[in-house]
């Protein structure tokens, strides 16, 4: 037994001391050569592979990255989510605010060399308005006036209208090609972007190599590929020995290794991602009504009984602030003064009796096993228990989740996010609040607020800019005073790349603008 | 003995057409759309709608099944849900990766393991035996995503000598087969070391030592041949669990093969990926067990003699599929 312990001890000595040198020691200063195409090309690991490269088709955000490479879209925002000229070199709106004339730019090329026209940015929007109708059905026609000249008809005056084409999701595709073929456009993409399709190496790489008649002059990056590594750890260590060069959505806890190592840069921006704390305010899918329809009062006391600066550090270690409004920071016409709803356990309490459940009661919150939502989740369920609520907690696979809790609604509570990925409230406002939109994976809390609707509809169409910023403030006071969801933080975009890239931009909705990185 | 292979491979089929009826209809049947797992899921509905319609997914399941079940009778494995290319393309440049992976954690395995197994037991409770029996305790308490992500760290950032990432050069293959090695070599050890121990202490190994025949030629010739039954039964049954483990292996290391490409289309419901993945591993296993039953053959006589008798009507000498003979 002795010579068995001793052996043990050995053994486990000089595997622990091995692995603490490894973990333990410092930063080399020389980094190993990159294995690429070059030392002008760049590197970038996905976590997910992308199902598709159609900008049209393209929902998933990881999508995005190299879709926003490939296309040009219509119009272009700067750093701070101001309107740039893109593929559309200036534009008139009328006075009404129902018309759009798009002067489209001449000499622009495609990646197979056809040359854009009126024609093809129409054939865009067309497409747009089925494919995407949530957000461009509101376009009822789309007109060319000749080669350079396309005009839009609104059914009703919409101000977050050139927002929308800013969107990675409306990147501009070749009328010929698509209409030829549609169905492979998503693995062989042609757009007018500075980068263009190369090849697409299933579950591992995607490559596109910089496009040399871009009009905006070629590139500085000459190549881009995207490398798919499923694991986190694995990307960070690959980032680490310069194997990537960079890598979208790091979570908090790899903060501190990007940060203290000097090779590495780490960005990070608010994201458009409100996580947000969801009751349902409707029926089940078998026509039951759920304990949160018509009862105020209960929705009312979990909503005092959270607290959002506990919450934010339990959830993502204190990375982003607490949220009061529905809606992230950089929507145009935030109110800056706004009075959420505070931490009140004592007020909390009494509007629990108010509902009838003066003794407590259970309730089953439902989410997925994604971290950033199952860990609030996991934060409020102790929060909860302090008024006597019982939470139990359900994390479920997502496509059981999308099915039950997004598509019928046969939830309670649940916690997601509501998205607005340009700076105006109506992407998450119109989409999930609006009880014109109270369907599958749209309006999921089923809201249903005549008062809600008029504000949400009033900042959509108005063009007066005190009444929409009146109807911004609206929307916020309605949902804090009936309660229909909770908003809690705004998390982060983070990226993490080697520090020798310069050009770095981030912005919310996983917008990235390639054009201008380089070494 | 070639009969008993043909009959061997013909009852594999109805075995893996039960396995691809069960995992189709646990796919199919449970909650999740794999349209909108597919393309997102904040999709327009209209979209999903015709993708649902060009996926077939609204036909009845039996329907699907059958049109599914025809295609793989006749070498056509589908087209996968989410690229729409042909499963079997993709299949084609995967399996070799995962195979590489799962014979070499194998072949290290034995390698290592069964000659410190029959070290331990031929020089039983001396340094080398309490050596063995700690590192296959040590090996087998450490997960393997742990192990392999310490000799990332270890390898790729401190020695710089391996690459973390990729399938394009043998250099990419070795931390995934150590890392899949080192516990199926655990197990190696003692089951080679119990199995060694048992011979050793049957009466013929006492008579020889007591004749005079030199130590080397008793192991060679009588503990060897003995005691390596179960372990080559160890082994067959290890294959299964290996290719199990290549699942976690290939993720850390971004290796593409079929286990990563398994998880990902189980996630999205890509049924005819799925459904094909298995049918090749259930083959790839039905093989392998059925050459680890020949083997049994060379190196038994006694087994080799039932086989050659399963023509005959020797009633409980018959062997079945996949079992052994007892």
């Amino acid at each position: 037994m002795k010579n068995y312990l001793k052996c043990l001890l050995l053994l486990s000595l000089s595997m622990l001391a091995s692995f603490m040198l490894s973990a333990c020691s410092g930063e080399k200063t020389t980094s190993t050569p990159q294995e690429s195409k070059g030392e002008d090309s760049l590197i970038f690991g996905l976590i997910q592979e992308p199902t598709t490269l159609d900008s049209l088709t393209s929902a998933e955000r990881i999508t995005w990255l190299p879709v926003s490479a490939i296309y040009d879209t219509i119009v272009f925002k700067d750093d701070d989510q101001k309107l740039l000229p893109g593929l559309a070199e200036e534009w008139d709106i009328s006075d009404d605010g129902l018309t759009y004339t798009f002067k489209i730019r001449e000499g622009v090329k495609f990646h197979n060399g056809e040359t854009l026209t009126a024609d093809d940015v129409a054939f865009t929007i067309e497409k747009l308005r089925v494919l995407q109708k949530s957000e461009f059905g509101v376009i009822s026609s789309v007109d060319i006036i000749d080669d350079t000249h396309v005009k839009i008809t609104l059914e009703s005056a919409f101000s977050p209208m050139l927002y929308l084409f800013t969107l990675p999701q409306t990147g501009v595709v070749n009328k010929a090609a698509y209409e030829a073929d549609p169905e492979s456009y998503g693995r062989k993409p042609n757009g007018t972007g500075p980068f263009k399709f190369s090849s697409w190496l299933s579950g591992e790489d995607i490559v596109l190599d910089h496009f040399e008649d871009y009009w905006r002059g070629a590139a500085p990056m000459t190549s881009i590929t995207f490398r798919i590594i499923a694991d986190e750890s694995t990307e960070i260590i690959a980032l680490e020995a310069n194997e990537i060069n960079a890598y979208i959505q790091v979570s908090q806890s790899y903060r501190q290794v990007v940060e203290g190592n000097e090779q590495l840069a780490w960005y990070d921006t608010p994201s458009g991602q409100v996580n947000t704390l969801a009751f349902n305010n409707g029926n089940y899918s078998n026509g039951e009504p759920s304990i949160f329809a018509d009862n105020k009062a209960l929705r009312q006391a979990i909503c005092y009984a959270i607290n959002k600066d506990d919450l934010v550090i339990g959830a993502v270690d204190g990375t982003s602030d607490p949220l009061y409004t529905p809606y992230p920071e950089f929507v145009i016409n935030y109110p800056e003064e706004f009075d959420g709803n505070v931490y009140n356990p004592e007020l909390a309490k009494e509007k629990l009796a108010e509902a009838g459940y003066p003794d407590g009661l259970t309730i089953k919150m439902r989410t997925t096993t994604q971290a950033n939502y199952s860990k609030p989740a996991e934060v409020i369920m102790g929060q909860l228990s302090e008024i006597g609520i019982t939470m139990e907690l359900e994390t479920m696979e997502r496509g059981t989740y999308l099915e039950e809790v997004y598509n019928n609604f046969d939830y309670d509570m649940t916690i997601w996010a509501v998205s607005c990925d340009y700076p105006d409230v109506n992407h998450g406002a119109y989409r999930r609040f609006y009880s014109g939109m109270i369907a599958p994976a749209n309006n999921y809390m089923q809201i249903n607020d005549p008062a809600l609707d008029e504000a949400i509809l009033t900042n959509r169409t108005s063009i007066d800019p005190a009444e929409k910023a009146a109807a911004v403030l609206r929307i916020a006071e309605i949902i804090r005073d009936e309660s229909y969801c909770l908003p809690l933080y705004c998390s982060q975009q983070t990226l993490a790349t080697n520090a020798n890239l310069k050009g770095v931009n981030l912005n919310s909705g996983m917008g990235i603008d390639f054009y201008r990185w380089s070494w | 003995m070639f009969r008993y292979i043909i009959k061997r491979l013909i009852y594999m089929i109805p075995v893996v057409l039960g396995i691809s009826f069960v995992v189709y209809a646990i796919i199919s049947l449970t909650p999740g759309d794999p349209a909108q797992l597919i393309l997102g899921a904040d999709t327009d509905p209209v979209v999903l709608a015709a993708k649902r319609a060009e996926l077939g997914l609204n036909d009845p399941f039996l329907i699907r099944y059958l049109k599914y079940i025809s295609g793989v009778l006749v070498g056509n494995l589908g087209n996968s849900y989410r690229t729409g290319l042909p499963v079997l393309s993709e299949l084609i440049i995967r399996l070799p990766n995962t195979i590489i992976i799962a014979l070499g954690g194998i072949g290290l395995s034995v390698a290592i393991g069964v000659p410190l197994g029959l070290a331990s037991a031929v020089k039983q409770y001396t340094f080398v035996d309490y050596f063995a029996r700690t590192l296959a305790l040590l090996l087998t308490a450490i997960p393997a995503f742990w192990l392999g992500l310490m000799l990332l760290l270890f390898f790729v950032l401190n020695l710089k000598i391996l690459p973390a990432t990729g399938a394009n050069s043998w250099k990419n293959f070795v931390l995934p087969i150590v890392t899949l090695a080192a516990s199926a070599a655990a197990t190696q050890t003692r089951t080679t070391r119990s199995s060694m121990l048992e011979v050793i202490r049957q009466d013929y190994i006492r008579t020889a030592l007591a004749k005079g025949v030199p130590e080397s030629r008793i192991i060679w010739k009588h503990v060897i041949r003995n005691g390596i039954l179960p372990v080559v039964t160890i082994i067959g049954m290890n294959i299964g669990v290996q290719l199990g483990g290549t699942v976690v292996i290939e993720n850390i290391f971004a290796i593409p093969g079929m286990g990563s490409i398994l998880v990902n289309s189980v996630r999205i419901k890509d049924t005819p990926m799925i459904v094909s993945s298995i049918i090749l591993v259930a083959v790839f296993i039905g093989i392998c067990n059925l050459l680890v039953d020949i083997v049994y053959a060379y190196i038994d006589p006694r087994i080799k003699a039932q086989y050659f008798s399963v023509t005959s009507k020797r009633g409980k000498t018959k062997t079945k599929t996949g079992g052994t003979v007892a």
